[in-house]
């Protein structure tokens, strides 16, 4: 399946994984293993044989003027 | 009602001082008053862009300080007598004017003009910062590439955080060829990574090298890049203009081949 990748697939997912990794302020080998660990995880509970997972974390953390800063960050194609 | 804009990317060299000389040419043909400030202080290159850079006696600094009024310092575009450029100092640097100053700077802006384009310099700093700080909304231009993105990423981080309203997209030098044979990210691609709404996308057009050689933005005219830019000019008014995607070629070839497919 990994073969026949374009440069602009490789391009998206270099830069996904990159951006996520600066999002989250872990670093990208921690996000690989967080994505495999996640993706156990589930895959414990449920049955995913062919599926791509799209997985949605809001971050919530500090009040900036009156208002809850909520950061939702995508975690795709686990 | 005038609206403050800021154009800005992080990266250096994607296309802001030309998105600026052209949306500003656009918004002009389209009878809105405007002005372009130059806030790249040290390094000015919207003046050669427009063709204006022999015109210049006072620039934004002088404003600043008092040395001159703020008529006296912008100056009329060649051809079109509703747009004007307020040009930044040459012999100064970023820490020659503050955030503060740039607000009262763009109030005072507000009184004479419509629109009010500010072209950003590359970079996080005190620049930036200068230039975002009296702006309503901001246009992030990127291009297809890696670095291009993983800086309007940042960018785009920074001016949420500092709270700005509205932040749009402006995706620039798409190659419909090498889109459609998967070597080069594509609109679609681009906007689903940063995750903003989009106001443009204009193809690598080799027009826009003649027109930056001739100090003549090509807004408006007859050329890939010059209708596309005339389109951001008119979404920003407002108007529903779509998008092309750029996913393949328009050349008789690609035609062809659309013809056979379907066939």
């Amino acid at each position: 399946m990994r073969t026949n990748r374009t440069s602009c697939t490789i391009a998206r997912d270099r830069l996904e994984h990159m951006l996520l990794s600066e999002k989250l302020q872990v670093s990208p080998e921690v996000l690989a293993q967080m994505k495999r660990e996640l993706r156990t995880v589930i895959h414990r509970y449920v049955n995913l044989e062919h599926t791509r997972l799209n997985v949605q974390i809001q971050l919530i953390n500090e009040t900036k003027q009156g208002a809850e800063h909520v950061k939702t960050i995508q975690i795709k194609g686990l | 009602m005038s609206e403050v804009i800021v154009v800005t990317s992080g990266k250096g060299g994607v296309g802001k001082t030309t998105a600026v000389a052209n949306i500003g040419t656009g918004l002009a043909k389209l009878n809105k008053k405007t002005v372009l400030v130059d806030t790249d202080i040290g390094l000015r290159n919207l003046d050669v862009v427009m063709g204006l850079e022999n015109r210049i006696v006072y620039n934004l600094v002088d404003v600043v300080e008092g040395n001159c009024r703020l008529k006296q310092a912008l100056i009329r575009d060649k051809h079109y007598p509703n747009l004007f450029l307020l040009p930044a100092a040459q012999t100064r640097d970023k820490s020659a004017v503050t955030p503060e100053q740039m607000e009262k700077l763009t109030d005072d802006l507000r009184q004479h003009f419509e629109y009010i384009l500010l072209d950003c310099p590359a970079g996080i700093e005190q620049g930036f910062r200068n230039a975002v700080a009296g702006a309503d909304r901001a246009i992030v231009v990127t291009t297809p590439e890696v670095s291009a993105i993983r800086d309007a990423d940042r960018i785009i981080g920074l001016l949420e955080a500092g709270g700005m309203k509205q932040i749009d997209l402006l995706i620039n030098r798409l190659r419909p060829d090498l889109i459609s044979r998967g070597d080069m990210m594509s609109v679609e691609d681009v906007s689903e990574i940063l995750a903003m709404p989009l106001i443009g996308a204009v193809p690598d057009d080799t027009s826009i090298v003649v027109s930056t050689n001739q100090g003549e933005p090509l807004a408006g005219s007859d050329t890939p890049s010059g209708q596309a830019f005339f389109n951001v000019a008119r979404r920003i008014l407002g108007e529903p203009v779509t998008i092309p995607d750029f996913s393949r070629g328009s050349s008789f070839f690609q035609k062809m081949k659309d013809f056979f497919r379907k066939g």
